[in-house]
């Protein structure tokens, strides 16, 4: 009888976990970037080419302050 | 001063004392402007600046959800904007203020009147010259406020607006339209007590006459604008009658079956539609959540 070698992911083990939303907004602001899986996303329908291609000719905007000065 | 603003006569009566301080030449303390959304922070902050201001005198108004972090806050905003100026700054959203940002303005606004305060940030210093400068702070979510900086504020509450208020409100915003009696009280039961959806609203109206060419509203042109527009009852959406038709059905609920009947989260039920139900009477939460009595009625005007 041989032992089987067991692999590094254990059965029910994920990367994932569940946060609410809101939970994660106290520590990302809205223009924050996250990673999400893919497969999450295709299930609520986000179109993913159109997100790729938006994060490649879009410049960086997040690095910027939104504020406006009047008088 | 604030006299083209109906209405939160206590903020009114604070923020008058606090401008007519600053213009004897004494220093204003930083100001917490705390209210729900749509109640009128900023045109109430604007109004204050604009009875503070000398002719070199400038407005800022910050989005804190922008900021990422203390050292591009002083290299985008504070440098080229605030520093030996004479501004007036609001913080809008300040709940969202990054950590070490917030640490500065700990040591920043403990100053107990005086008239400067420098502070460390990297490996220089800045000034806050508050003779030349007030710092407002706008958030509708005080409680996400860290303590400490909380406690450095004055903070001025702003209350829910009546519906005569409201009524004022939308008068002075569009002036040329009349009304029919007992039109404008219905308009304003349609909108969700705050200033914002009384503008929003005004705002249709106007469109509305305009495009029919007339400058009275009556009863009937009510009636046809609302059947065009989807406006209900009270202001209520289609998932509030959504939640109210399932209570009626099902009897007490709780917020997990709301989520599950109406396929919308737990939390976005809390925000978006149990809090205008409850203020209007037509929800109870005892443990669960149940139509009330006002709340049959409704739905069977709806019907």
């Amino acid at each position: 009888m041989t032992n089987k070698r067991r692999t590094s992911s254990s059965k029910g083990l994920s990367n994932l976990t569940r946060v609410t939303l809101s939970e994660l907004r106290e520590y990302v602001t809205d223009n924050a970037t996250i990673p999400v899986s893919r497969r999450w996303l295709e299930t609520i329908g986000f179109d993913i080419k159109e997100a790729e291609n938006n994060v490649l000719t879009t410049p960086r905007e997040e690095d910027k302050i939104h504020f406006n000065v009047t008088h | 001063m604030f006299d083209a603003l109906i209405g939160q006569e206590e903020v009114k009566s604070r923020l008058g004392f606090y401008a007519n301080l600053f213009n004897a030449g004494f220093v204003v303390p930083p100001i917490m402007l705390n209210a729900a959304k749509g109640l009128g922070k900023t045109a109430f902050a604007k109004e204050f600046h604009a009875a503070t201001k000398d002719s070199e005198r400038k407005f800022i108004e910050i989005n804190c959800g922008t900021i990422r972090n203390s050292e591009q806050f002083f290299e985008q905003v504070f440098m080229p904007q605030i520093a030996g100026k004479k501004v007036t700054v609001l913080f809008d959203e300040c709940h969202a203020l990054p950590k070490d940002l917030t640490d500065v303005f700990l040591t920043a606004f403990n100053v107990e009147g005086a008239k400067k305060k420098t502070v460390s940030v990297g490996d220089g210093f800045v000034t806050f010259e508050f003779e030349k400068q007030i710092y407002l702070f706008a958030t509708t979510e005080l409680h996400k406020m860290f303590d400490p900086l909380k406690d450095r504020l004055t903070i001025i509450d702003f209350k829910q607006y009546t519906e005569k208020e409201l009524a004022q409100m939308m008068k002075m915003k569009v002036d040329w339209i009349r009304y029919d009696h007992g039109v404008l009280e219905s308009i304003v039961s349609t909108v969700k007590g705050n200033a914002r959806s009384a503008i929003k609203r005004v705002l249709q109206i106007k469109s509305w006459c305009e495009l029919n060419r007339m400058s009275k509203m009556c009863h009937d042109e009510w009636g046809k604008m609302k059947s065009k527009f989807g406006i209900l009852p009270f202001g209520l959406t289609n998932i509030e009658i959504q939640i109210l038709r399932a209570l009626q059905k099902r009897g007490a609920c709780s917020l997990q079956m709301l989520s599950a009947i109406t396929g919308m989260s737990r939390q976005a039920i809390q925000l978006e539609a149990e809090n205008n139900l409850l203020r209007k009477g037509f929800m109870d939460i005892d443990g669960k959540r149940k139509i009330t009595t006002k709340g049959t009625k409704i739905l069977e005007q709806i019907k």
